[in-house]
């Protein structure tokens, strides 16, 4: 029969307990500072520069305003050209249809 | 023998033990640190999240900010062309309406030509066996000498015949008939200046965007 030390035993477990507390700490504190990691993560990466998309949208939509003012511009100036190159046409038209002539 | 053999049992009990600390602690480290990793993963989640979620307000607040001080540019420009077609219609339409004003007051053979069709066409379209024409008192001898021609015209072409009493009571700066029925229910107006508004409001929209 093999007579054991166990005072021996015992600091050793008593040791190998405290290393597991620590053990237990170190990984609260590396949640504690994972969490704080994340807040800042949060914070930083949450961040818009609203500046910037205000200036985005107001050029997006300074382009649609300038090509509806080309297009406006051209329909007119189609209207514009059509009046000219048949108003004598239409006049005509206008009168002969209110006298009657063409009935 | 006994004392070697008890030392190396109590080594072996004593590494066994040090080694399932080890094993633990590598056991919770490893937990805590595959934490960190989910807690930082979820974190950037959630700030993209949140970020697309603020953008996405930040942009329809602008849009609309600034869509309403285009909007007011936008109608501003539009009024603008409106008024400049409008003015390029009205100087149209005002030279149409000075050619007829000249036709019908110098009484132009062109004015008489449509008069009798004019004539014509009111009492087709009242269809009544008895009508009263109206003209001005200028226009009634005239009137009076086209309505044998009409009068034919109606029956050869719909095989009809009416009888027709002229009244002079249309006012001298109107030009044109209203056909009435003799019991003066129904009528026809072919006024020249109704007719110019009828035109002006029926076709020349279309006329202006014939292609």
């Amino acid at each position: 029969m093999v007579d054991i030390d166990f005072t021996r035993l015992l600091v050793a477990e008593r040791e190998a307990d405290k290393r597991i507390e620590k053990a237990h700490k170190r990984a609260d504190e590396i949640l504690r500072q994972a969490r704080e990691e994340a807040r800042k993560i949060f914070e930083e990466k949450s961040k818009i520069d609203e500046q910037a998309i205000y200036e985005e949208i107001r050029n997006e939509l300074a382009k649609e305003y300038e090509d509806f003012s080309i297009r406006l511009a051209n329909q007119f100036e189609g209207f514009r050209k059509y009046i000219e190159e048949n108003r004598e046409e239409i006049i005509q038209k206008i009168v002969m249809l209110t006298l009657g002539v063409n009935l | 023998m006994r004392v070697q053999e008890e030392r190396e049992i109590l080594a072996a009990l004593i590494k066994e033990i040090e080694k399932a600390a080890d094993d633990e602690i590598k056991k919770i480290l490893g937990e805590a640190e595959k934490q960190k990793v989910e807690i930082l993963k979820e974190a950037e989640e959630r700030a993209l999240k949140e970020r697309k979620k603020k953008e996405m307000e930040i942009r329809r607040k602008a849009r609309m900010e600034i869509l309403k001080e285009l909007s007011f540019k936008r109608i501003s420009y539009r009024k603008k062309i409106l008024l400049e077609k409008y003015k390029l219609i009205t100087s149209l339409v005002d030279e149409a309406r000075k050619i007829v004003i000249d036709e019908v007051r110098k009484g132009s053979h062109l004015y008489y030509l449509g008069l009798e069709k004019l004539l014509e066409e009111a009492i087709i379209n009242l269809n009544k066996n008895n009508v009263i024409i109206i003209c001005n008192k200028r226009d009634r001898e005239n009137i009076e000498g086209m309505l044998q021609k009409v009068y034919e015209s109606i029956k050869e072409k719909y095989n009809r015949e009416f009888n027709a009493e002229i009244r002079s009571t249309l006012p001298d700066d109107e030009y044109g008939v209203i056909v009435l029925s003799s019991d003066k229910r129904e009528y026809y107006i072919n006024t020249i200046s109704s007719r110019f508004d009828y035109y002006i409001k029926e076709y020349l929209p279309e006329l202006l965007y014939k292609k």
